[in-house]
């Protein structure tokens, strides 16, 4: 056991911002399509409830073309999200079927029904991906204090493509609860030690997620299968259950059919689930496995700008570029100063940028100094070193091999700190 | 969208502005001495093509070898990231398919994209004696370059080349001795095009005795410069499978300097896909008409005007030209003036249909030779 939790590696370095949140419903889904070749468009939508514009995409090749809304596709049926949307009567279906689910009428339901509450994925005839949730710990590991190790964990929760804040600050409360274990923040508690940060009877902490998909027996995750089954149409959804490890009894407590997925792919501790690839895989089998980047770049295409459009009406649909696939790609990150003004600069960069087709970005930092990432084929990259090299009015190139994410097209930013496009010093 | 195939056994891709399905053809042939080999077939040469094509190589092939056009813009990345080729070859830079560009230097971009997209650490092989080959910028390419041709300095150069009544004779070095070869097809353009599959079977570790097997064994398809000997001495020469400037002034060079035969007479039609360069493309070859010693010179089509004009205004005696805006009366003035001891020469692009002019002419005389 240890505090990094196990991510899904193509998702590191490929969420911009935008992506953050709730929109990672879209995005993920959208992106492992993308990256398999898939074309994919964004299109708006007038919510008259919400007041506002909402996003829906389609995912297609030549021979499908499937609507998404969140990571929902068009392929769960109406009545499917009918029955899920009535608890009532989703209740009673399965109940009619044979499967236990929880007595909430009951007062005693949490005694009736005793084990951990988990969160299963499901998607075709397969459970994909479980979590479940748990007041914030650390784990110790025999050498760091509690201090780092809370320091450390607070490391990983920045990460988390959310916008909510999931870190631990270190105040009375985590000093009480320290106390209750016999730890104080100086302590080096033991290897695998669990040291929790919040009192886990009280309801206002905000839980963690615990990836979890080890701990449900093959039973329940076929018994879970075959009651999203009896439901026809729900080609995809999450099941919330009670569960009893010990007794392998179990009680469901609800289904969505539009759950979301950020917890499955970012949890605190334990693995992330495949959720995106399962739903495209299902849609597209003929996808399978077969990644573009496997061989290229994490290039990864700016949600922001998608969002941006659609939220505000500017633009009605957005067709992202194919994903960029061929022999021979290399990336670096180049940084150098430059007197010049960061105006000319990305006058310049652009160009270069269209004439040899590099994908990336440049982004201008305080004290003149401009730093590149760019992706393209060899012999351009090694032409435009040179032509770096040999311009006098670069200094101090530097450059160095990358293989993180690369965001398609072009893109100039600004640092937070830096004047807005300058025009050079005289 | 369809992953790149990446072969651990040698795999040649040949592109070029003229002279692919040839080189394709006498490098298959050589290699097919020693090894299996898989060839793209005939002159299918699209991305469309090399998607069918890879579909049909095993584990038993050794040796690939592809034609694989770059004519147009980014086709030559779309051909690599379908199966990226270890071994290149740009066969010549030049006019052919300009429709499909604005200059010369897209020509250029375009069959460079070979070098940008092959085997980072392959083998490319090109002309030495391409005039527009030498504008493909190579210092970054970070494999091996290897160029053939017919001037010194090449790193493999055909010498002493000579035309018998069946093909070519000429010498190249092979380790440090010169050594005979004979290719049972026409031209010196097409010596050159041997020189890169000699190049590669010699890289690849044939003996020159296999080599020499190999080239005895090429056959190139009906209207590439094939030879007919027909009844009555009357000699074919069907070049009508393609044509751009280049190959027509070569055609027309193997009739003048290598065919023995009182008459000689060329059959001219349009060449196609040649864009803004088609009327230079022409005057070209009219003007070229000068330099040989033909009896006549039957033209076809309405670009072929430009030919007319040009070998008139440069000299060409007027009487020998003849122009004809339709296929039935060329067909009747062919059947006139193709005579016993005549050697006439067949040569347009596909599209200009001179396929049934050949056929017509192989029923009437291909019995008793």
């Amino acid at each position: 056991m240890s505090n990094e939790p196990t991510w899904l590696h193509e998702f590191e370095e490929a969420v911009p911002k935008a992506a953050y949140g709730y929109a990672i419903n879209q995005y993920s889904i959208a992106y492992e399509a993308w990256r398999r070749g898939l074309n994919v468009s964004f299109e708006n939508y007038y919510s008259k409830s919400k007041g506002k514009h909402l996003i829906t995409y389609h995912i297609y090749d030549e021979e499908n073309k499937i609507k998404f809304r969140y990571n929902r596709s068009e392929l769960v049926s109406k009545q499917a999200i009918r029955t899920t949307s009535s608890k009532r009567k989703l209740m009673t279906t399965l109940s009619d079927n044979g499967f236990p689910i929880m007595n909430s009428a009951s007062s005693n339901a949490e005694k009736e029904n005793p084990g951990e509450h988990y969160y299963v994925y499901i998607v075709g005839d397969a459970a994909i991906g479980a979590y479940r949730k748990a007041s914030p710990y650390v784990i110790g590991d025999g050498e760091k204090t509690v201090r780092d190790l809370i320091r450390e964990s607070n490391a990983i929760r920045k990460k988390i493509p959310s916008t909510l804040n999931y870190k631990i600050s270190i105040n009375q409360q985590t000093k009480d609860e320290l106390s209750k274990q016999n730890y104080k923040l100086p302590s080096t508690p033991d290897k695998g030690s669990i040291i929790k940060l919040r009192d886990s009877e009280d309801k206002a902490v905000r839980q963690d997620v615990i990836g979890a998909m080890d701990e449900l027996s093959d039973v329940l995750k076929n018994s879970l299968v075959e009651a999203v089954n009896v439901i026809p149409g729900l080609v995809q959804c999450e099941v919330e259950v009670i569960y009893d490890k010990n007794t392998d009894n179990y009680s469901i407590v609800n289904m969505k059919s539009k759950p979301g997925i950020l917890n499955y792919l970012f949890p605190i501790h334990g693995e992330a689930s495949p959720v995106p690839k399962a739903i495209v895989d299902y849609c597209f089998p003929d996808t399978k496995d077969k990644y573009l980047n496997d061989t290229t770049f994490k290039f990864f295409f700016d949600y922001e700008n998608v969002h941006d459009q659609l939220r505000n009406n500017r633009l009605s649909q957005i067709v992202l570029p194919k994903h960029r696939y061929e022999p021979n790609m290399k990336a670096k990150v180049i940084k150098f100063n430059s007197s010049i003004g960061s105006k000319i600069i990305n006058k310049i960069m652009k160009q270069y940028f269209m004439k040899f087709r590099f994908d990336g970005e440049v982004t201008a930092h305080e004290d003149d100094l401009y730093k590149l990432i760019i992706a393209g084929n060899y012999i351009d990259v090694a032409f435009f070193m040179d032509h770096l090299n040999e311009d006098e009015r670069f200094q101090h190139i530097d450059d160095f091999d990358y293989d993180g994410g690369v965001r398609i097209g072009y893109t100039f930013e600004q640092c937070p700190g830096t004047a807005e496009l300058s025009s050079g010093r005289t | 969208m369809q992953r790149t195939l990446y072969l651990d056994v040698p795999t040649i891709g040949i592109t070029g502005s003229f002279g692919k399905t040839t080189t394709k053809e006498i490098t298959a042939a050589l290699l097919s001495v020693k090894h299996d080999i898989f060839k793209s077939k005939r002159n299918y040469n699209t991305v469309k093509s090399t998607q069918r094509h890879i579909q049909q190589i095993t584990d038993e092939h050794e040796v690939v070898v592809m034609e694989m056009t770059m004519g147009d813009k980014e086709n030559g990345r779309d051909q690599c990231r379908l199966i990226q080729p270890n071994i290149g070859v740009i066969t010549s830079v030049g006019h052919a398919h300009f429709g499909n560009f604005g200059s010369i230097h897209d020509i250029v971009q375009s069959k460079s994209e070979m070098m940008k997209y092959m085997d980072p650490n392959g083998t490319l092989y090109m002309s030495y004696d391409d005039e527009y080959s030498q504008l493909i910028d190579t210092s970054y390419f970070t494999g091996e370059i290897i160029k053939v041709g017919v001037s010194k300095g090449a790193d493999y150069r055909a010498t002493d080349i000579r035309f018998n009544q069946s093909g070519m004779e000429f010498y190249v070095e092979l380790n440090g001795k010169d050594e005979y070869m004979f290719m049972p097809i026409l031209g010196e353009h097409n010596v050159a095009n041997a020189l890169f599959g000699i190049a590669i079977a010699d890289k690849l570790g044939l003996t020159a005795d296999e080599i020499r097997k190999g080239l005895n064994a090429v056959k190139v398809q009906r209207g590439r410069l094939t030879l007919d000997q027909l009844e009555g001495n009357r000699q074919l020469l069907d070049d009508s499978g393609n044509a751009n400037p280049v190959a027509m002034i070569a055609g027309l060079k193997v009739l003048n300097d290598y065919l023995d035969s009182p008459r000689k007479i060329a059959l001219l039609g349009d060449m196609a896909e040649l864009g803004s360069y088609a009327q230079e493309g022409h005057e070209k070859v009219g003007k070229a008409l000068n330099d040989f010693n033909l009896d006549k010179v039957y033209l076809y089509g309405e670009s072929s005007k430009w030919i007319l004009k040009k070998a008139t205004e440069t000299g060409f005696p007027e009487e020998k030209l003849h122009h004809f805006g339709d296929k039935a009366s060329l067909t009747e003035a062919i059947d006139q003036i193709f005579a016993p001891d005549t050697a006439l020469m067949v040569k347009a692009s596909k599209s200009t249909g001179f396929g049934k002019v050949v056929k017509s002419i192989l029923s009437k005389y291909e019995g008793v030779k």
